[in-house]
């Protein structure tokens, strides 16, 4: 759980690359993001990153992205779970 | 407006003895082996903390995000004790009414910590290898009195 990735499921074909889609996910994935910055090891903080990955054919499906530094990322989710505390707030 | 009278139950209790029956079995206790929600005060051999990372609750459901923690002062030991763990939460849950499915094991996967924890062990001082997972378990609401 050292990173999270949200995605849309569901058979949406070339919709589900759309960039409105990609936005709504984006949004989605704020609470995640902020969150993930409330954490209090500055380092674990600093090595965050977000990415929105598209991949192609007519199955496409876009996905959101955020993880840290590997070590530090799974250090800081075996103490206090910060990602996955964040994951479970999502409506 | 109707309004739903629920209540959702405490589960890492269920899964904190779920485990101790289940590792005791193997690792027998004898003071080597602690499992609870906490790390003990005292460290010791073997060590597995319940952590509720909880998740939302749709309708009369909740799935719970949980992080399982393992200790052991051998590498192996370690692994074999966080996989041991995961074969309890797998076959010994759900239990009752309270949960209803364990799923969606993730790991488990070593961490590397800044200051490890270390024991005395016949006067010999070891330092503890950790191991993480998580699953989710899903828990389901009582109707409130």
């Amino acid at each position: 759980m050292a990173k999270v990735t949200i995605r849309l499921t569901g058979s949406l074909e070339k919709q589900a690359k759309s960039s409105s889609l990609g936005d709504q996910l984006q949004t989605i994935s704020e609470p995640v993001w902020d969150a993930a910055h409330g954490d209090p090891n500055e380092a674990y903080v600093a090595s965050l990153q977000r990415h929105r990955f598209v991949s192609g054919g007519p199955e496409g499906r876009i996905s959101i992205q955020i993880g840290a530094d590997p070590v530090l990322g799974s250090r800081v989710e075996a103490k206090r779970g910060t990602l996955a505390r964040a994951l479970g707030r999502i409506r | 407006m109707w309004v739903r009278s629920q209540r959702f139950p405490i589960s890492d209790g269920l899964i904190v003895a779920a485990l101790r029956s289940g590792l005791a079995e193997t690792w027998g206790t004898a003071g080597t082996l602690t499992v609870g929600t906490e790390v003990p005060p005292t460290k010791t051999r073997r060590m597995v903390t319940v952590r509720d990372d909880s998740g939302l609750a749709v309708g009369r459901t909740q799935p719970r995000r949980q992080g399982i923690n393992v200790w052991a002062d051998s590498s192996v030991d370690a692994l074999n004790l966080a996989l041991d763990a995961m074969r309890i939460c797998e076959s010994a849950l759900p239990v009752g009414d309270v949960i209803v499915s364990a799923n969606q094991f993730t790991g488990p996967y070593k961490i590397d910590e800044d200051v490890p924890y270390t024991v005395v062990v016949s006067t010999v001082s070891k330092v503890l290898t950790h191991y993480y997972f998580t699953f989710i378990a899903t828990v389901k609401a009582a109707a409130a009195a």
